[in-house]
């Protein structure tokens, strides 16, 4: 999110052009969380929809972009997390390969590292997934992560070390 | 173990930054058109909400 919102310069705007606005300043940042959460740009681009649907519902609430931007992600994360509780998910039959570990040079390498790191996000359950991306990627605190999550923050700490030895353990499988 | 852990820790937090200095592949929608979208699906949200609360209109007259 950029930090270029400020009360002062929105008052210019209508609700219509501050919500235009909020949409191009924080869609890319959740769309890179969503495709972490996902591991499928479709899967992504539609949980960014539906969190936007969800802002913009309660947008005449949310009068501070800082509100908004923490709303916004908040609102993803539980939708992400609702979602595949519900559906208990084709997860297991989109899984994709793990790939296996390039001869090349550095720029392969990098690519390697990335679909690997994807791939044993994958293997990981929901809810573990969404701990280490908020911990490790968004680099929330346990505090945060857990309320975000709606739980203890011990159950964040045990599931972010269950998440870390199957990433672990997946990772050195293919190396 | 714990050494692992933190070793596991570093590990990913460099593949997070590694995925994040990376382009991000076009949207389906530009900005606006994603807005504009947000909007029709609220209306239509708005409208079944208040399609709920309407009684059922009978399709035959009373007797």
């Amino acid at each position: 999110m950029d930090g270029n919102h400020t009360a002062e310069h929105d008052e210019k705007f209508t609700r219509d052009e501050k919500f235009t606005r909020f949409v191009i300043s924080v869609r890319p940042g959740l769309r890179r969380s969503a495709y972490l959460l996902c591991g499928d740009w479709h899967e992504a681009d539609d949980l960014v929809q539906n969190t936007l649907l969800a802002v913009l519902r309660h947008w005449d609430r949310l009068r501070w972009p800082e509100v908004a931007f923490g709303y916004a992600r908040t609102t993803m994360y539980r939708i992400f997390v609702s979602d595949r509780r519900h559906a208990r998910w084709r997860l297991e039959s989109v899984r994709a390969e793990v790939p296996d570990r390039p001869a090349g040079g550095s720029g392969e390498t990098n690519i390697a590292d990335r679909e690997l790191l994807l791939a044993a996000l994958r293997e990981l359950p929901p809810r573990q997934r969404a701990a280490l991306t908020l911990r490790y990627f968004e680099d929330l605190d346990v505090a945060r992560t857990a309320e975000i999550l709606e739980c203890e923050p011990s159950t964040i700490r045990s599931q972010t070390t269950r998440a870390l030895a199957t990433m672990r353990l997946v990772m050195s499988k293919y190396r | 173990m714990a050494d692992e852990q933190s070793n596991t820790e570093r590990e990913i937090r460099e593949l997070y930054r590694d995925f994040a200095s990376q382009p991000l592949p076009d949207p389906p929608e530009s900005d606006e058109e994603l807005v504009a979208l947000l909007r029709a699906r609220l209306r239509a949200q708005e409208r079944d909400a208040e399609d709920a609360c309407l009684p059922c209109i009978p399709d035959e007259p009373p007797v």
